[in-house]
């Protein structure tokens, strides 16, 4: 058959590959920042954009996103055109694609660092930035749809089968997490509240890190390592099966970020056990990996980019095997809200999606430039520095993370908290985390190693833009089955049905988990005592979640005696009922926060005491590492959006009086004033239409409820 | 058989959800594994392959 001329546009994949390097060095830079200042809050330098609870998002969202967004990009476009023979659908979306994601990126660290936020963990963007991101998504399958309904292969090799999921999951969670009432241009409040925007958010953040941080990855290992390695992935039929596998069981998986919160129980362990099933297909797609390298091992000890894929891969086993460890009560009970949580995700980050984004830019560039690697030798360094920079990052956090939660929880023979100042617990750890920024550190020098190996690459070749391919073109055939041809054969060759499939499977563990808890109102108890939060009290929670305390304070006591004694009562599901949205929190580098306004409460502190606290909290405890807030001390409050947010709130169902909007205001005035009286007659002289006197209203608030209704 | 039905049992919450769930992951996982089986060796031989092919074309 007469053999097709065609080009594939390297162009693109180069765009992204660069900006995968520049943004992998900004999102590392600003982690090392945040580690730093957790050993010494004075690199916070008491600026509202420079404080640890900013730039800890920054950090997240600029890893994830920008770094392994662009990365992801890079090597799905670079292995989509070829595993189709066909040049991408169209250039103009290609462009549209790459321009519109790095906008919306310094748009999300603009926001971010001016303090706009939903406090969501993974989706803190505010609403007109999710609606860039909707587009761009959507350009981004309709050019990846438009490739796999012209390309000259009839097979869909197993690769795309993870793009396509990827592209159908990620569209689905981002735009049910990401439903939300605009206040003005950038503010709004979600639409679900307390425990439903918990599930929510958690299915949304669970299946943030496994359809965008591990089924992309997992289609381009299908790629780049049988590429690099010269042979076939070691097993097609386990490929199939991992994969259906995978995407049904990841998505029921969500729950098991709220174990012994005030999540329903059924919901929790509906999130254990499908934790635990995935074991099978996680460790599906680590062997099958690992065991395409049966009989070639002798090359891992000669190529970087093997040895690269190797960690990678192994790092996802690890990974995916303490996951579902962690997922389990008893395990959960130890690691959660501690620093474990944060050494887990680095092996994932810094192990799976850090050196498989390596190898295969070291695969690549060379081949996108028609050259040799500049230096084997560097990439080497490269290699062994990162892996100890992974190893000196996680190993003080576990230890850190083991150290504190025995301190949360000892008792002394006479039945008391040994350590009940908190304060104790984290001074402990201050070492630790000096040593994982040190690990961070050599990440970066390896980056930077790897960077610089590129750009030498790039400098000795010549890029071939558009690289000359051939092939036979497709012979129409029925789009209905053909006779002998099963279900699932007749689907890897239409992609677009393949989509509608997958879509279904993954709806169907979220539409599980979802729906009853939105449906069945017993799920959350009613308290009558919860009241809406006052109008200064709602002010104040919107600076709460601005300066991003959630990055640092829980407000979720789980049924522990260790932290029923520390903190008070429980957390009971109804008490959030008017949170939109939730403050749970994932960590807990300071005290939880749900009783703090208790006033027969052990962490109950003053008015004046949180104002010190807020200027300067090293003039109350020398060694805490909170950073200082002292502009909130300055700063006049907005309240012109006050009137604004109650009605946005009444039409979230948060029962206001009829007309409460217009009087607002005056209700606010009237607190604020007395909050200031009592700052005046312990000493201390406020204006009250300060930051900090909304702030205080809203953290004497917390947990309040339930105690006046007795 | 009395020791899995208890361990069972005692999971806090347990109820019709995950049973529901697991049964039809079951049902999925199984035909998943029937139809992959019955794919011929040459038909898994070539699919594995594409990755490869192109480049003995390109000759890269």
């Amino acid at each position: 058959m007469d053999q097709e001329k065609f080009y594939y546009d390297n162009r693109i994949v180069k765009y992204f590959l660069y900006a995968t390097l520049f943004w992998g060095v900004i999102g590392m830079l600003v982690g090392i920042l945040a580690a730093l200042q957790l050993v010494w809050p004075e690199l916070s330098f008491n600026t509202a954009m420079t404080t640890f609870s900013r730039i800890r998002p920054l950090h997240t969202n600029a890893v994830i996103f920008a770094f392994v967004g662009n990365a992801i990009f890079a090597g799905t476009y670079y292995s989509l055109q070829r595993l189709c023979k066909a040049r991408m659908f169209s250039d103009t979306l290609s462009y549209i694609h790459f321009w519109g994601w790095q906008l919306i990126i310094v748009s999300a660290a603009l926001t971010f660092l001016a303090g706009y936020t939903l406090s969501k963990e993974y989706a803190e963007l505010e609403w007109p930035i999710d609606l860039a991101i909707t587009i761009i998504w959507v350009i981004f399958g309709w050019n990846m749809f438009g490739t796999l309904l012209k390309r000259r292969t009839r097979h869909i090799y197993v690769a795309v089968w993870f793009y396509i999921a990827t592209f159908v999951t990620v569209a689905v969670l981002h735009i049910v997490n990401s439903i939300e009432i605009p206040v003005n241009f950038l503010k709004s409040y979600p639409v679900f509240a307390g425990v439903q925007d918990a599930l929510v958010q958690w299915w949304y953040g669970h299946n943030a890190v496994a359809f965008f941080l591990t089924t992309p990855f997992l289609g381009l290992m299908y790629y780049y390592l049988p590429k690099a390695a010269n042979r076939p992935v070691y097993s097609y039929r386990l490929s199939i099966i991992h994969f259906w596998a995978l995407i049904f069981i990841y998505i029921w998986a969500g729950p098991h970020h709220l174990l012994y919160s005030s999540l329903p129980d059924w919901a929790q362990t509906l999130g254990t056990v499908f934790s635990i099933i995935l074991i099978a297909p996680s460790w599906g797609g680590m062997l099958n990996g690992l065991l395409t390298l049966r009989g070639a091992w002798d090359k891992v000890r000669e190529d970087p980019v093997l040895k690269f894929f190797v960690v990678a891969v192994t790092a996802y086993g690890m990974s995916t095997l303490e996951g579902p460890l962690m997922s389990t009560k008893t395990v959960n009970a130890f690691t959660h809200f501690t620093d474990w949580t944060i050494a887990h995700v680095h092996i994932g980050a810094l192990g799976w999606n850090g050196f498989l984004t390596f190898g295969m830019l070291y695969w690549m560039v060379p081949r996108l430039f028609g050259t040799q690697l500049f230096s084997r030798k560097l990439a080497n360094t490269h290699f062994w520095i990162g892996t100890l920079g992974i190893l000196f990052y996680a190993i003080p956090l576990y230890w850190a993370a083991i150290t504190q939660t025995l301190m949360w929880k000892e008792f002394t023979p006479d039945g008391f908290l040994k350590y009940p100042n908190f304060l104790e617990t984290v001074t402990q750890l201050i070492p630790m985390y000096a040593a994982r920024a040190f690990g961070g550190l050599l990440y970066i020098t390896g980056v930077i190693i790897g960077v610089y190996n590129l750009v030498k690459t790039v400098t000795h070749g010549k890029f071939i833009r558009d690289e000359a391919a051939s092939a036979a073109p497709l012979d129409t055939i029925s789009g209905r089955r053909i006779q002998g041809e099963s279900r699932h054969r007749w689907l890897e060759r239409k992609p677009v049905q393949f989509m509608i499939v997958s879509l279904v499977v993954i709806l169907i563990g979220g539409l599980v988990e979802i729906i009853p808890t939105w449906l069945i109102k017993s799920n959350v108890p009613t308290i009558a005592s919860v009241k809406p939060y006052t109008p200064l009290e709602l002010e104040g929670r919107d600076i709460y979640i601005r300066e991003g305390c959630y990055t640092c304070h829980s407000q979720m006591i789980r049924p522990f005696r260790s932290e029923t004694e520390r903190y008070g009562e429980y957390s009971k599901a109804g008490e959030f009922v008017y949170d939109h949205p939730f403050q749970w929190g994932s960590k807990r580098t300071g005290p939880d926060l749900a009783r703090e306004g208790v006033k027969s409460g052990r962490l109950y502190k003053p008015d004046s005491w949180h104002y010190n606290h807020m200027d300067d909290p090293r003039k109350l405890n020398e060694q805490s590492i909170m950073p200082r807030y002292s502009w909130l001390l300055r700063n006049r409050l907005n309240s012109c959006t006050t009137a604004r947010k109650i009605s946005v709130m009444q039409k979230l169902g948060v029962p206001y009086p009829e007309g409460y909007a217009e009087q607002a205001n005056d209700d606010l005035s009237i607190q604020a004033q007395q909050i200031a009286d009592g700052l005046k007659s312990a000493g201390i002289e406020v204006r009250s239409d300060k930051e900090i006197i909304a702030l205080i209203a809203y953290l004497q608030r917390l947990g309040t409820d339930i105690m006046e209704g007795r | 058989m009395d020791i899995i039905q208890h361990h069972l049992e005692t999971i806090p919450g347990i109820s019709i959800y995950p049973v529901i769930s697991f049964v039809l992951f079951f049902i999925v996982f199984v035909v998943m594994i029937i139809h992959t089986f019955s794919i011929d060796k040459k038909t898994i031989h070539e699919m594995k392959n594409i990755p490869l092919e192109e480049m003995e074309e390109n000759n890269q």
